[in-house]
């Protein structure tokens, strides 16, 4: 359930973009390690050339990235810049979630089972998350600049559905062995596109992983 | 190789040195088996020391690094980093510092810089090797700044993402080093040494001072790769040591943990070892030497008596071993003991065989030659006498009656002279001679001792029970005064002088030196007679012969005559004798045939045709080869050759004489009987000999004149040989009236120095010339003339 959401709101959006937009073509992009496997939490971003307005019933969707089983959930989110993500507490344990990441420092210190905290992204980069109390608690959300923005599952496919013009293709991951963690390439989308498939390194094992 | 003399000393040496070489190598083992023990047990250690030392470092890195992560997971701490509150992070690093007793250590922030603590070359050097790391979990290791090591420890700062390091680092110092030195049972010494860029190991100097760089840096490598402890040369001896690697911070960097023990330290312990085996050792190889020279004297006294012995029997004393032990060297003693005992028996009967008389054991002349010699050794040089005894008609006696009685009476006679001469020396010399050697006898007694023992012996003796006999001795002797004959020429002259009383029929006679030295004188005139042969030194002269019915010289009679350069003209009756005995006879009638047929040729050539008459010798009568040859040469002659014989000559064998005679005759010699009257005539003999002339002797006819029975006898000898049908020649005519005498008893032939002396060939000539001119004395005695050929 926990990929329903993004996954749901992305073809919703991919719909209503085709519905307002007459030009809309399909972009298909594949995400694999340096070893041809598929990859997932990888954040395909496609910015115009002249950029692209967020449209503010995009802005308004809900964003969850819930506490559940003494993990985060999802590991990976994309957001739209001005979006807000609701962090519910669904153990029967407290969380202390917080954030060091330049983009948007915060901190929601202890709360209890059922209970849920807001914040709302003003500022497109990355925020690592953790929780104060429990060290294996890890998870990014990805604040994006674009309405055009997936996240791929664990085939490492998305589609997106961009007007056709020139723009930058981008693949963020939280592991990618890349400075900021992302890929980009310079294209031109038509009518009909062949399958962007990127090839990126990300380092195997998560970094958090009962180590603390 | 060496060449000792001695049997022992070589024994000894070859034992010893056995032993010593033996004794050297179990040392040899000995020494490389402790080497390798104390090595090997000292690697344990070592290698022991070494996990050791991996566990304290491990424990105090896990120390570090609690104190390290419990910073790195402070939310304040994260906090104050994640926001660069400089002060902050500075203030909790220095209040965990101080609170932890942590040596040095700094913070790393996320830019990857130092942020408070160490900030010099080791902050430096620290921030370099972790922005090199890509870890989110702590690590820890040595870094080294400037060959000094460090023990360090990172943990990462994560919210989630890495924020940056806390670094905790203490310096391994000497001090720490030998903290963990003295953890260990033995000595060991701990160094930590670091790879440089050139390959080159370096670590602080009080830990390598000892060691020169590059055979450490050697030695390192080698180590790692076998993982082994080995020897490495330090400047405080050699040293065992191994080298393990140890974890290093930086991935740039390679350090090791070297562990070392002095190799005369692991060999310590072992040193009583050692020393007791060497005076083992040392103690053996005396004991050896000894038993070895003990032992190779037990062995080599036997084999030393047995060469003594075997010394001593060869120069002719008795050699006998004594038997001391019950060994193998018992057993060739005894064997040795009874060879000399044999070898002596041996030697007796060899001595006894040879110097006795085999039939009477009596002592031989060997012996005697001995017993001689004896005396002469004792000093005595005069006053002896040898005596040999011959007993006469030995041979007839032994013929007779046996050998064994013939010994008998040797023995016998023995006895005899034993019993009058108690103290002289009696031998048998030869089957019928006895020697007797006296002493002391003068001179003058001799010949009444030889006389005595002539008394005693020339009488009947009973030589067995039944049977006696009458015997007959003659005695030879020789006293030996002043000379120094050797005992065999005493014997031989004794000897000789017996020969003498024989020949002499005296019975007893002295040794005479006057005809000892013409027997010599006839061996040296022998000697020069061959070799007047071999020259053709000898002359053949000759002596005309004349007849009373033709008056004229009819013939010449050939006379060898021999010149000798020093001795002058020889005796011809002595050196035909000679030639008789020896053989030589052959050779000198055949040179005298050969030039009596050259003369003849020559004599006829000067017109004077001449028999020759030639002696031809008894002795040659009976060599048939001979008396061919004879006739062979005799062929060749151009006038008639007569052979003078003698009637004894053929009386001696009278089968092959008249053989022989008959032949010379068939082939057309004439024979001519020589010497009539002075041997034994036999008449039986004379008829049976075809003889053409017989010639009268001139001891006859020298006394024809005065004696009246001699004239008798030559008229009767002259009627005898007319009767016969042989001519008469009268030798030795030398008197006109002996001549004239002879003429009236109807003899044919005269010859004698009357008539003509023997002559030169080249005189002869002469002679004949003269005389043929006087015809007209027919019935005188002609004049002789002496003349000289010119």
């Amino acid at each position: 359930m926990k990929y329903v959401f993004p996954v749901l709101a992305v073809l919703l959006f991919a719909s209503a973009a085709a519905a307002t937009a007459a030009t809309a073509a399909d972009l298909a992009v594949t995400v694999n390690n340096a070893s041809g496997r598929p990859v997932a939490f990888a954040v395909v971003t496609w910015t115009p050339a002249g950029g692209a307005a967020i449209p503010a019933a995009e802005k308004g969707r809900a964003f969850v990235m819930a506490q559940k089983n003494v993990q985060f959930s999802p590991y990976v989110l994309a957001v739209p810049a001005g979006a807000t993500v609701a962090f519910p507490n669904m153990d029967r344990v407290n969380h202390h979630v917080y954030s060091f990441s330049p983009a948007q420092p915060f901190q929601f210190p202890l709360y209890g089972k059922g209970k849920s905290r807001t914040m709302k992204f003003d500022h497109p980069g990355s925020v690592a998350l953790g929780c104060n109390i429990h060290d294996s608690m890890s998870a990014y959300i990805r604040v994006v600049d674009t309405p055009y923005y997936a996240t791929t599952g664990a085939d490492g496919r998305v589609t997106l559905s961009v007007p056709e013009g020139a723009g930058s293709l981008a693949v963020w991951h939280p592991n990618q062995e890349t400075p900021e963690r992302q890929t980009a390439k310079n294209m031109t989308v038509g009518k009909a596109n062949a399958v962007q498939t990127f090839s990126i390194k990300v380092r195997q094992v998560a970094p958090t992983a009962g180590q603390y | 190789m060496l060449i000792f003399k001695r049997l022992s000393t070589r024994l000894a040496v070859m034992f010893g040195g056995l032993f010593a070489l033996a004794l050297l190598l179990i040392a040899l083992a000995s020494y490389m088996a402790v080497v390798s023990y104390a090595r090997a047990s000292v690697q344990k250690e070592l290698q022991a020391s070494a996990s050791v030392f991996k566990r304290i470092w491990t424990l105090k890195s896990d120390a570090l690094q609690t104190n390290a992560v419990l910073l790195s997971r402070d939310f304040g701490f994260k906090s104050a980093l994640a926001t660069h509150d400089t002060a902050t992070v500075e203030s909790a690093f220095d209040n965990l510092q101080g609170r932890l007793n942590i040596e040095t250590g700094l913070i790393i922030g996320r830019d990857g810089q130092p942020m408070a603590g160490e900030q010099g070359s080791l902050g430096q050097t620290l921030a370099g090797a972790l922005s090199r790391k890509d870890e989110f979990g702590a690590v820890n290791g040595i870094i080294a700044i400037d060959t000094h090591p460090y023990q360090a420890v990172a943990a990462p700062v994560m919210a989630p993402d890495r924020l940056g390091w806390v670094v905790f680092a203490q310096r391994l110092d000497d001090n720490e080093m030998q903290n963990l030195q003295g953890l260990s049972s033995i000595p060991i010494k701990a160094g930590i040494l670091t790879q440089t860029r050139g390959g080159l190991w370096l670590g602080p100097q009080e830990q390598t001072r000892d060691y020169k760089p590059s055979s450490l840096s050697f030695f390192i490598d080698k180590s790692l790769q076998t993982k082994a402890a080995s020897m490495v040369h330090s400047s405080r001896g050699t040293m065992i040591a191994v080298a393990t690697p140890l974890p290093n911070l930086d991935s740039q960097q390679k350090s090791v943990l070297l562990l070392s023990y002095p190799l005369s330290s692991a060999l310590k312990s072992y040193q009583p070892l050692l020393t007791a085996l060497l005076a083992i050792g040392l103690f053996g190889l005396c004991m050896v030497v000894a038993a070895s020279l003990y032992l190779a004297r037990n062995l080599t006294r036997p084999i030393l008596a047995l060469k003594d012995a075997a010394f001593a029997l060869r120069d002719g004393r008795p050699g006998q071993v004594r038997i001391t032990t019950q060994d193998e060297m018992a057993d060739l003693a005894s064997a040795f003991n009874d060879m000399a005992v044999s070898i002596e028996d041996r030697e007796r009967d060899i001595t006894l065989l040879a110097k006795s008389d085999m039939a009477t054991g009596l002592p031989n002349r060997s012996a005697f030659e001995d017993h001689i010699a004896g005396l002469r050794d004792k000093g005595i040089d005069s006053g002896v006498v040898v005596v040999c005894i011959g007993i006469d008609r030995y041979a007839h006696i032994r013929a007779v009656w046996g050998v064994s009685y013939a010994h008998t009476l040797i023995a016998r006679l023995q006895d005899i002279l034993v019993r009058i001469f108690a103290n002289a020396y009696i031998a048998r010399l030869s089957a019928d001679t006895l020697g007797l050697c006296l002493h002391p006898c003068e001179v003058d007694q001799a010949l009444p001792l030889a006389r005595a023992i002539a008394a005693r012996l020339d009488k009947r003796i009973k030589v067995t029970e039944d049977q006696s006999l009458d015997v007959m001795v003659s005695l030879g002797v020789y006293h030996m005064a002043n000379a120094r004959p050797t005992p065999d020429e005493m014997i031989e002259r004794a000897l000789i002088a017996l020969d003498q009383a024989r020949a002499a029929k005296t019975r007893i006679a002295l040794f005479d030196p006057r005809i000892y030295s013409e027997l010599a004188d006839t061996l040296l005139l022998t000697d020069q007679l061959y070799a007047a042969l071999a020259s053709k030194a000898l002359q053949v002269w000759y002596q005309p012969k004349f007849s009373y019915r033709e008056s004229r010289i009819i013939s010449v009679e050939a006379l060898v005559r021999w010149n000798h350069a020093e001795r002058g003209y020889v005796s011809p009756q002595r050196f035909v004798q000679i030639a008789e005995e020896t053989g030589a006879i052959r050779d000198l009638t055949t040179q005298v045939l050969h030039t009596c047929i050259a003369d003849q040729g020559r004599l006829k050539s000067a017109g004077f045709d001449l028999d020759i008459s030639i002696n031809y010798s008894g002795r040659l009568l009976s060599d048939e080869a001979y008396n061919a040859h004879a006739l062979n040469i005799c062929d060749q002659a151009v006038g008639q050759i007569c052979l003078e014989i003698t009637e004894t000559a053929v009386i001696e064998d009278p089968r092959i004489g008249l053989a022989a005679i008959n032949t010379f005759v068939d082939r057309g010699l004439e024979i001519s009987i020589d010497d009539f009257g002075t041997g034994l005539s036999s008449l039986a003999y004379l008829k049976q000999i075809p003889a053409h002339e017989l010639k009268i002797d001139r001891s006859f006819i020298m006394e024809i004149e005065s004696g009246q029975r001699d004239a008798l006898l030559v008229r009767s000898a002259i009627d005898l040989a007319h009767g016969l049908g042989m001519k008469v020649t009268a030798e030795g005519v030398e008197t006109a009236a002996a001549f004239t005498l002879l003429q009236s008893m109807g003899c044919d032939i005269a010859q004698g120095y009357g008539i003509g002396k023997p002559m030169p060939f080249g005189d002869l000539i002469l002679f004949l010339n003269d005389f043929s001119g006087m015809s007209e004395t027919k019935t005188q005695m002609p004049t002789y003339r002496n003349r000289k050929a010119v």
